[in-house]
C-alpha cells in the first residue's frame, strides 16, 4: 500500500472526515471530564489541517527510501509527533480538552482507529484505492474508457496535489504563527475577569519582570523583597519575580513556570499583614504552571520564602479554597489582616480535573523566621 | 476460414494462468455470468504452470515467494492479507508481527508457495473456473468484420479447430520459452545434451543428486531471486552431504555496494544488487508507478529498466551462507561473459571472457543458467500473427504496445478490444506487471474498460463490500 502526495492527502482527509468524525461522536460520552463534542469535532478538524503539512514532510521522507514506502507500524507512531504538535495548537484555539488524559484518550482511539480502517476495511469498500496510490475521486465517466483519458486524470491529480499542498502549507504556517502569537499569552480567554482592582485579571499582555528590574525597585525602596518560594511537599521551587500593579489596578502575571510577588503586598516575613504570591496551576503537559500540584497540598505542608536580605520565612499551610472566575472576592483575599499570613493564588485553573479556568487561595500562617 | 463448430462468447481471456485468473476473479466478483467468459489455456488449474515453475527452481510448498503480504492473489482486496491468514491458520502471532515491522526491524513478510496455492484452488473453486475452461491453445486471434474477434482453438484431443466469435479478447501469455544463450543451446545441442547445461525452470535435481553424491564443480549464471534460491540448495546440499561441492558464480555486473545518490539509493553488495520485490513497492501504486505513467515510451521504458534491474533480496541467512562460502574458499565470484562451452569427457568448459579483459576457463561438472526467461512476445505464434495481421506493435522490452487501460493499441475491431496484462503487457504504463499486484491493477483497469463497455460492472463500494463478504464466506460469486 504505497500512497502518492495526492493520496495522502485525500486518505487523511477522508479518513479523517469520515472515521475520525463518526468515531469522536461515538467515543465522546465515554471520555472522562467535560468534553463538548463540538470541540472534539473541531478538534479532528485541526489535527486534519495540521496533516496536510505532516503528509508534506512524510512524503519527503519517504524520498530517502529506495521503495519510497515505509512499514505501516510508521504511520501509526507518527501519532505521537502529530497528537504533540496539535496540543498548543489546541490550546490556542481554545479546544484543548481540560485534561491531557481526554485528549490524548480521544486523539490515540482515532488515530489508532483510522489505522485500522487502511490496513484492510477500506480496501473491501474502495478496491481501486490502493491501486490509485491512494485517491479516492478518480472518475471514469464510460466515454473515457479505453481513451488517454488516464494521462489528463494525471494532469489532474498533479493540479490537485499543487493546489492542496499550497492550501495545506498556507494553513500550516498561518496556524503555527496563530500558537505562536497566541502562545505567548498565558492565561485562556475565559480567565479574563473584569479587572477589578486587586485581582489577579489577565493582562493584555505579559512580560517577566527580571531580577534586575527587581533589585532596582529593592534598592530604591531600600527593603528586602522574597527572592524564592519552596514547597518541598509538591515539589515547587521557583524564582519569585515582582509583580506591579498597572494601569487599571490590573496586575502583571509571571511566565507559567514562575512564581511572582505582588510587591503591594506584604514583604513575607513581616510580623503583620498578607504576603501574595502569584502562580499558574495549568496542567498543560506541554507547559505546565509552577503551582499546578498545589490541589495535592495539604493543611500543615510548610511554604519557605527566602529573602534578598538572606533571611527565611517559613509558613504553614492552614486552607485552600478555589473561586470561579467571576466570584474571586478580591477585597477579602488582600485585606490587612494582624496575623501575618501568606497567601498563595493560582490562575487557570481550580482544585478538580477538568476545571480550567478559576483562582485557587492558599493561606497559610508565619511559623518562623530566621 | 474454417468449417468448425462457432460459439459466440462475449469475452475470451487466452491464456489461463495467473493473468487470466486475476481478471476472470475481478469480472466475476462484479457479477459477470460463468456463459460470458471462455479461458482458453492448456493448463487445468490457473496457477498449474507457476506451481511448476516453482517447483523445477526448487521452492518446495514452506518455501517463500518474493511477494507481498497484501498482495493477495486469490483476492483483489488483499484483504485478509496472507500474513492474517497465515496468523490465523497457524495460530501464531508471528506473520502478522513481521508485517507490522517490515521493512525496516527485519525482512519483507513474504507469502509460502503453499499459502499461496491453497488460497488459489478455493477461489478457482468458487468463482467456477473449470466451466469457464477451455482446455486447448488458441492458435489465431483474427478480427471479424463489423466488429469483434474470431479466436481458432485447438482443443486437447480435438482433430480440428473450435472458432469462437467474441467481443473483446484478454491476452495473458506469459513467457514463451526459457532465456538460454545462443552458446548454452549450441552446447545443449551436442553429445552431453541438456544434462551438463540446465535452465533453472527445467526440471533438473539430477544435478543437485549428482553433486550431493560426488560434490564437484558447478557454475551458476544470473543474479536474480532464482539464483540466490539456487544457491542455497547448493550450499545446504553441501553442508547435508558433507561432499565438497565448487561454486563459481558468474556475474555480468559486480555491484560492489550500495549505488546510487541518496534519495534514490539501490541497496547491494557482493554482486549483487538487493530490494525486496522485483520491483520498488511504489512502483505498483505509488510515485514510482505515477512516473512510468506520465513518461514517454523510450524514458518509461529505461526507468523501467533501472528500477527493475535484476535483483535479489536481502535474507540474513543467504549472506551469511555465502560468508561462508567465501571464507573457505569454496564459493568464488567470477564478472564475466561466458564465450563458448565446449565438451571435455563428461566436464563442461567454459570460455569466459572476464570484464578485465581477459580470458578464463572454467571446468564444471554442471552449468546452472538462473538469467530467466524470455520476455518477447512475438516467441508465441499467436501474438507474432497478432502483430503482423493489425497495427498492434511490440515495444523494445517485448511487450505488446498498450493504453493506460491496458488495450493493445492497433488492434481494435469495431467495438471489441484486445487487452493484455502480464508479462505480454510489459514495458506499458506500469512497471511490475507480472508481480501478483500487477496482475490485479491490471485486471481492474480491464475490467472498467470491459464495463464501459457492456460487460459486468464497476465495483462500486457497495458491489465490492457485498463481494467481499462473499469471498469471506466462500460463496459462490
Amino acid at each position: 500500500m504505497t500512497l502518492t502526495l495526492a493520496g495522502r492527502l485525500q486518505t487523511r482527509l477522508v479518513l479523517l472526515a469520515a472515521v475520525g468524525v463518526l468515531w469522536t461522536l461515538l467515543i465522546v460520552p465515554a471520555l472522562p471530564g467535560p468534553v463538548s463534542a463540538a470541540a472534539a469535532v473541531a478538534t479532528i478538524g485541526v489535527i486534519a489541517l495540521l496533516g496536510l503539512g505532516w503528509e508534506l514532510v512524510y512524503h519527503l521522507c519517504q524520498q530517502l527510501r529506495w521503495d519510497k514506502d515505509w512499514p505501516s507500524v510508521f504511520t501509526l507512531v507518527a501519532g505521537v509527533p502529530e497528537a504533540v504538535v496539535a496540543w498548543p495548537a489546541l490550546v490556542a484555539l481554545g479546544l484543548a480538552p481540560a485534561s491531557v488524559t481526554t485528549y490524548v484518550l480521544h486523539f490515540g482511539s482515532t488515530w489508532v482507529v483510522i489505522w485500522l480502517a487502511m490496513q484492510g476495511p477500506i480496501r473491501a469498500l474502495f478496491p481501486r484505492w490502493r491501486y490509485d496510490g491512494g485517491l479516492f475521486g478518480v472518475h471514469r465517466s464510460e466515454g473515457e474508457v479505453g481513451s488517454r483519458s488516464e494521462t489528463e486524470r494525471y494532469r489532474m491529480t498533479r493540479r490537485t496535489v499543487a493546489v492542496a499542498t499550497g492550501i495545506g502549507v498556507t494553513l500550516a504556517v498561518v496556524l503555527a504563527i496563530g500558537v505562536t502569537v497566541l502562545g505567548g499569552l498565558q492565561s485562556p480567554p475565559s480567565d479574563a475577569s473584569d479587572g477589578a482592582a486587586g485581582s489577579p485579571g489577565t493582562a493584555e499582555r505579559q512580560r517577566d519582570r527580571g531580577d534586575n528590574a527587581g533589585s532596582r525597585d529593592s534598592a530604591r525602596r531600600n527593603r528586602p523583597i522574597p527572592k524564592r518560594v519552596a514547597i518541598r511537599a509538591i515539589g515547587v521551587r521557583s524564582k519569585l519575580v515582582t509583580l506591579d500593579a498597572k494601569k487599571g489596578g490590573r496586575m502583571e502575571l509571571p511566565r507559567r513556570a514562575r512564581a511572582g510577588w505582588d510587591t503591594r503586598s506584604a514583604i513575607p516575613g513581616r510580623k503583620k499583614g498578607v504576603a501574595i504570591i502569584v502562580g499558574s496551576i495549568r496542567k498543560s503537559a506541554i507547559r505546565p504552571g509552577v503551582f499546578k500540584k498545589v490541589p495535592r497540598l495539604e493543611a500543615g505542608a510548610k511554604i519557605r520564602v527566602r529573602r534578598s536580605d538572606g533571611k527565611k520565612a517559613i509558613y504553614v499551610v492552614t486552607g485552600m479554597v478555589s473561586y470561579p472566575v467571576d466570584q474571586f472576592p478580591a477585597k477579602y483575599i488582600y485585606a490587612p489582616t494582624k496575623e501575618p499570613l501568606l497567601r498563595i493564588i493560582t490562575a487557570g485553573g481550580g482544585l478538580y480535573p477538568g476545571n480550567s479556568s478559576g483562582y485557587v487561595v492558599v493561606t497559610s500562617r508565619l511559623d518562623a523566621t530566621r | 476460414m474454417t468449417s468448425s463448430p462457432r460459439e459466440e462468447i462475449p469475452f475470451i481471456s487466452i491464456g489461463g494462468g495467473l493473468g487470466s485468473f486475476a481478471l476472470v476473479h475481478r469480472l466475476r466478483i462484479a457479477g459477470v455470468p460463468e456463459d460470458d467468459i471462455r479461458v482458453i489455456s492448456p493448463h487445468r488449474a490457473p496457477y498449474e504452470r507457476f506451481a511448476a515453475l516453482c517447483r523445477a527452481s526448487g521452492l518446495l510448498d514452506e518455501d517463500k515467494l518474493r511477494s507481498d503480504s497484501s498482495a493477495r492473489m486469490d483476492n483483489l482486496w488483499g484483504f485478509p492479507s496472507y500474513a492474517v491468514e497465515e496468523s490465523w491458520r497457524t495460530r501464531r502471532p508471528g506473520p502478522l508481527a513481521r508485517v507490522l515491522a517490515e521493512p525496516v526491524l527485519c525482512d519483507y513478510y513474504t507469502p509460502s508457495v503453499g499459502l499461496m496455492r491453497a488460497g488459489m484452488a478455493r477461489e478457482t473453486d468458487r468463482i467456477g473456473w473449470d466451466s469457464m475452461l477451455v482446455e486447448g491453445s488458441a492458435i489465431k486471434v483474427a478480427r471479424q468484420t463489423g466488429g469483434g474477434y474470431l479466436v481458432l482453438v485447438r482443443r486437447d484431443g480435438a482433430d480440428r479447430p473450435v472458432a469462437y466469435r467474441c467481443g473483446h479478447v484478454h491476452l495473458a501469455l506469459g513467457p514463451a520459452a526459457l532465456q538460454i544463450s545462443p552458446e548454452a543451446a549450441e552446447f545443449r545441442s551436442g553429445p552431453l545434451g541438456g544434462d551438463r547445461i540446465v535452465h533453472i525452470y527445467e526440471p533438473h535435481e539430477h544435478v543437485h543428486e549428482a553433486l550431493a553424491a560426488q560434490g564437484g564443480e558447478v557454475l551458476v549464471r544470473g543474479t536474480g531471486i532464482a539464483a540466490s534460491r539456487v544457491l542455497q540448495r547448493l550450499i545446504d546440499d553441501r553442508e547435508a552431504s558433507g561432499q565438497d561441492v565448487r561454486i563459481r558464480h558468474l556475474f555480468r555486473h559486480y555491484q560492489r555496494g550500495d549505488v546510487g545518490p541518496i534519495w534514490f539509493r539501490k541497496r547491494g553488495g557482493y554482486g549483487f544488487s538487493h530490494q525486496a520485490f522485483n520491483f520498488p513497492k511504489a512502483a505498483v501504486a505509488g510515485q514510482l508507478r505515477d512516473r512510468t505513467r506520465r513518461l514517454a515510451e523510450d524514458e518509461r521504458i529505461e526507468f523501467v529498466k533501472e528500477i527493475g534491474a535484476t535483483s535479489t533480496p536481502y535474507r540474513g541467512y543467504w549472506a551469511s551462507q555465502l560468508r561462508r562460502g567465501r571464507d573457505e574458499g569454496w564459493y568464488q565470484a567470477v564478472v564475466g561473459e561466458v564465450a563458448a562451452f565446449k565438451t571435455d569427457g563428461d566436464e563442461v568448459v567454459a570460455r569466459i571472457s572476464l570484464d578485465t579483459g581477459k580470458a578464463l576457463e572454467v571446468r564444471a561438472g554442471f552449468v546452472i543458467d538462473a538469467t530467466g526467461v524470455d520476455r518477447d512476445s512475438r516467441r508465441h505464434p499467436l501474438l507474432a500473427d497478432l502483430v503482423a495481421d493489425t497495427d498492434a506493435s511490440v515495444n523494445p522490452l517485448g511487450g505488446l504496445r498498450i493504453d493506460e487501460d491496458f488495450t493493445v493499441v492497433g488492434a481494435e475491431s469495431g467495438d471489441g478490444r484486445v487487452f493484455a496484462s502480464g508479462m505480454n503487457a510489459q514495458g506499458g504504463y506500469l512497471a511490475p506487471v507480472d508481480s501478483f499486484a500487477g496482475l490485479h491493477s491490471a485486471a481492474m483497469s480491464i475490467a472498467d474498460a470491459l464495463a464501459g463497455r457492456g460487460i459486468g460492472h464497476r465495483l462500486t463500494p457497495l458491489k465490492s463490500v457485498l463481494g467481499w463478504l462473499k469471498w469471506m464466506r466462500g460463496q459462490q460469486p
